[in-house]
């Protein structure tokens, strides 16, 4: 039976999202450029959307790695410029047995500390425009007046502020990319 | 640029386009539907922008904490303090409502009435809300926005309409964003009703699959299932019947004894039964306390001539 539209985003946003900082460590690891991670992680989340949209797989995690893995297969055999460890390193991914998960706080305790580690790496005038928005409600043309710049170039910093955010805040390690 | 990285800067406009605009129309709705619907990679993209950035809502708890004076001390918030404030107060995080909210439990305020309550709640910025039996509100305000979810039950809205900060009303991942507004949100078990009393609302579907988002007109009833969505004409004086609550009554139309005896049971720990689907199909006309259900099974016996069983938890209404 086709999912609903509903479960579908549900399902999507609390558990497939979740696992990216483990997603794209496993991808770092098994892929030797860089610059690649972000488009194959892309490339993962349509997969599994594709595959869910018939029928949510559950659990999650076992079924996001393997389509991990079988991209990752896809794209070596593609290319065929890879050593062949880095195929083996594929069957050396253990997707480990989920733990019980930590409690509430724990949870809110570590929401706020990946915020604030990502808030303080921004570039500091996205942070800025970033922080009067979210923290002070401001509209565009408020922060625009009070940075004493144009509100097209407050609405750049904020969406490459959010941009950078919106990576941090699923994969901290994440490269700061592309600088704004 | 990578394309993963040039479809999520476009993700990230049009989420923040449709968060800061307070004239965000229909048109533009259709376009961001559209745009979603062109490739998974938009939808999933926007998916992860908005989960992402709902992230940074915890930001805005700073607010009641510090509220930094000038623009040039901003940049200098020490963001470490008042985490550190934040977290010893902060109680619960839940990944749960449509868009994958965090949740501040401090900021959050929950409005909830039992079974045959009732109860009128004044906001900040005047706007009011009436909530019916048996009825569960949470109101979010602040970061520019006025958020209230209606996890379930009836609320009767009467909106400050304010453009530069939209009052948004969200229930089974649907959203109402009033433009100017009175309307009721009633929020059963799959089957979400929104009646436009005055003014104009925007109804917006949580996803473009059962269709894009409308402008709703007094009269207009907006009838959203899990699977499809319906808009219906009603006179406003049905409309307005729909209110009889806040005077302690149910005003029956001609209404089906099974759709009487339901709306009644809403409102009443003992529960009516009716037992055979030829009294169901009976229709009822009048104006009904919903509290008094002994004038109803008063009304089954003598003006229908029906048989009734009443014991303590329940009244069963037979031929």
């Amino acid at each position: 039976m086709a999912a609903n539209a509903h479960d579908l985003k549900m399902w999507f946003v609390c558990e497939v999202l979740p696992l990216e900082a483990s997603l794209m460590q496993f991808l770092r690891r098994s892929w030797p450029r860089r610059e690649d991670v972000a488009d194959l992680r892309q490339d993962i989340y349509v997969r599994v959307y594709e595959a869910a949209r018939k029928q949510i797989p559950r659990p999650a995690k076992p079924f996001v790695f393997a389509v991990a893995r079988n991209l990752l297969i896809d794209r070596l055999r593609h290319e065929r410029i890879i050593p062949i460890d880095g195929v083996s390193d594929l069957d050396a991914i253990e997707v480990a047995a989920d733990e019980p998960g930590p409690d509430r706080n724990a949870i809110a305790r570590d929401a706020l500390r990946r915020l604030q580690a990502a808030m303080e790496r921004l570039p500091p005038r996205c942070r800025q425009a970033v922080i009067l928005r979210q923290v002070e409600g401001l509209s565009r043309r408020e922060i625009a007046l009070r940075m004493g710049i144009s509100e097209k170039t407050v609405k750049c910093h904020l969406n490459d502020g959010a941009g950078l955010l919106i990576d941090m805040l699923h994969d901290i390690d994440s490269d700061l990319g592309s600088k704004p | 640029m990578s394309s993963a990285k040039e479809t999520q800067a476009r993700a990230v406009e049009w989420l923040l386009e449709r968060r800061d605009r307070g004239d965000w129309s229909v048109q533009d709705q259709e376009r961001l539907d559209a745009w979603l619907a062109q490739s998974p990679s938009h939808l999933v993209a926007y998916w992860r922008a908005e989960d992402g950035w709902s992230r940074t809502e915890l930001l805005s708890a700073f607010r009641t904490t510090m509220r930094p004076e000038r623009g040039a001390q901003v940049a200098g918030i020490s963001l470490r303090h008042a985490l550190a404030r934040i977290t010893a107060v902060l109680a619960v995080v839940i990944c749960g409502a449509a868009a994958a909210y965090y949740t501040l439990g401090m900021r959050e305020q929950v409005y909830a009435t039992g079974i045959g309550g009732k109860r009128s709640i004044v906001l900040a910025d005047g706007s009011r809300i009436d909530l019916n039996t048996d009825t569960t509100v949470r109101a979010r305000f602040g970061n520019g926005t006025r958020l209230v979810t209606v996890d379930k039950g009836e609320a009767y809205f009467q909106v400050k309409h304010d453009p530069g900060h939209p009052f948004v009303v969200t229930a089974a991942g649907d959203r109402i964003v009033d433009l100017g507004t009175k309307f009721i949100v009633r929020n059963n078990a799959d089957r979400l009703e929104v009646s436009l009393l005055e003014g104009r609302a925007r109804f917006e579907p949580e996803d473009g699959a059962r269709g894009g988002a409308k402008v709703l007109v007094p009269g207009d009833v907006v009838i959203a299932t899990p699977t499809s969505i319906a808009t219906k004409r009603k006179t406003l004086k049905a409309v307005a019947n729909e209110l009889g609550w806040q005077r302690g009554v149910v005003v029956f139309d001609n209404t089906s004894l099974s759709d009487a005896v339901s709306e009644l049971n809403r409102y009443n720990r003992k529960k009516l039964i009716v037992a055979d689907s030829s009294v169901a199909r009976m229709t009822i006309v009048g104006t009904f306390p919903v509290n008094d259900i002994a004038l109803v099974l008063d009304a089954a016996k003598d003006v229908y001539g029906l048989h009734v069983r009443d014991d303590r938890d329940e009244a069963v209404i037979s031929r």
